[in-house]
């Protein structure tokens, strides 16, 4: 049980979800929206957080669609990860996503769950960010488009109010040759000590990491010359040096893999 | 748009039976099943870690401490009490794949799951399976040889 109260809606609409938030904020009723929830009731059962009203937005046909529009892959918002990875559109997400927690949890955690949430790693986020996918946002009443890349950066990722609708990739791009490699300290169940992604597109490769930073990032040969090893994670899973030390051997793998 | 605050009356489709529960948005699926007298879903962590307390939704494994009981409103929830006559049960036996018993009803759900999804998992999809929950007493061999050896079975009955 959640040692608070608060008022539980199911919204059958974009419009329904966006103007309850709005009417809730303003009546100071602490709204937020509820996917996945995972995150939202283990913080809330140990009283890191609160809210007044969950808007769980599970039942907004948007949100849960993965599409083939023969053009781009659309994934909502809602599609939780064992789903995308059963529906195979999008191979390397789907890679991605069934290292994320475990198999069961995989089953309640959604898309927008691991881009948005409190934890660092987001390893979804590591495709989208190879692939420049795009992200639908709904607020006030419309949608926009925004690049994966000028929102990842950013704490929190989405404005309050903002709902994320779903994700589009280039479908052609999702059929590019890739490689996946998430290595953790000792349990296969763990936050990454570094996961890596890579694409290959006309014999060049993009990487992507998470693990190395308190953020997902692209990572360059220009960039991984230039590691400030200050910014770099250091923790109980490993040390800064340890960790640059896997991306470097991680990057050596995912060359030969991907030429080979 | 529903609505639900403080306690109200819904109903909650638990092993095939529609029970009439009042519940406030506050409860997880956990605390309802238990308060129902369902003990099998046990507490570990209640923080998603363990898996004791996983129950099916809709055929699938999820873990009712980070389940609030209203989303599972017009799903079909399946309890370790509601699976009975379950082969793996009889494997877990036979295969001494338990000892103090704590983990055993959330592992038995896993792996009724495994057996209607992917009723031919190879060792990989097994342990990615398994590995959702944790055994203090650590049966985890034991147990994966059940499943195994359950798996072939229900395989072999089918072809035959
Ligand atoms: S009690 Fe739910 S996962 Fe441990
Ligand atoms: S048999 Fe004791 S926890 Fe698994």
């Amino acid at each position: 049980m959640l040692p608070f109260d608060f008022c539980y809606y199911l919204p059958r609409s974009l419009s329904q979800a966006g103007s309850l938030f709005e009417k809730l904020q303003k009546n100071s009723a602490k709204p937020v929206f509820f996917g996945g929830g995972t995150e939202l009731i283990s913080r809330g059962r140990v009283g890191n957080i609160t809210f007044g009203a969950a808007i769980d937005v599970k039942s907004i046909h948007e949100l849960r669609q993965i599409k083939d529009t023969g053009k781009e892959i659309v994934i909502g918002g809602a599609v939780c990860l064992r789903e995308i990875a059963e529906s195979n559109v999008f191979p390397l997400l789907g890679a991605v996503v069934k290292r994320i927690a475990d198999n069961t949890i995989q089953n309640k955690i959604t898309l927008a769950g691991n881009l948005l949430g409190g934890i660092i790693y987001r390893e979804a986020m590591l495709p989208l960010l190879l692939l420049d996918a795009k992200v639908v946002i709904y607020e006030k009443n419309s949608t926009k488009a925004v690049g994966i890349k000028d929102l990842y950066l950013k704490t929190p990722l989405l404005n309050e109010g903002q709902l994320l609708v779903e994700i589009r990739v280039d479908k052609q791009k999702t059929c590019l040759p890739w490689f996946h490699n998430k290595v953790v300290k000792s349990e296969k169940i763990d936050y990454p000590l570094i996961t890596l992604c890579a694409v290959k597109e006309n014999s060049c490769i993009k990487y992507a990491v998470s693990g190395l930073y308190n953020h997902p990032c692209i990572i360059d040969k220009e960039s991984l010359k230039n590691i400030d090893i200050n910014q770099v994670l250091d923790d109980h899973i490993s040390s800064a040096s340890y960790r640059v030390h896997i991306l470097k051997q991680q990057i050596q793998n995912a060359h030969k893999e991907l030429f080979s | 748009m529903i609505e639900y605050n403080d306690y109200q009356k819904v109903y909650l489709n638990i092993n095939g039976e529609n029970r009439s529960v009042i519940i406030k948005p506050a409860q997880t699926l956990l605390d309802v099943l238990r308060s129902l007298g369902l003990t099998g879903a046990k507490k570990g962590c209640e923080n998603g870690d363990c898996g004791s307390c996983t129950v099916l939704i809709n055929s699938y494994p999820i873990k009712s401490c980070l389940t609030l009981a209203l989303e599972a409103v017009g799903k079909q929830i399946l309890t370790i009490e509601g699976l009975k006559n379950s082969p793996f049960q009889q494997a877990f036996v036979s295969h001494n794949a338990f000892q103090c018993g704590y983990c055993t009803p959330g592992f038995l759900l896993v792996c009724h799951s495994l057996s209607i999804h992917y009723p031919n998992a190879d060792d990989q999809t097994i342990a990615h399976w398994l590995q959702s929950n944790i055994c203090r007493c650590t049966c985890y061999q034991e147990i994966t040889n059940a499943v195994k050896c359950k798996l072939k079975d229900i395989l072999q009955t089918k072809k035959a």
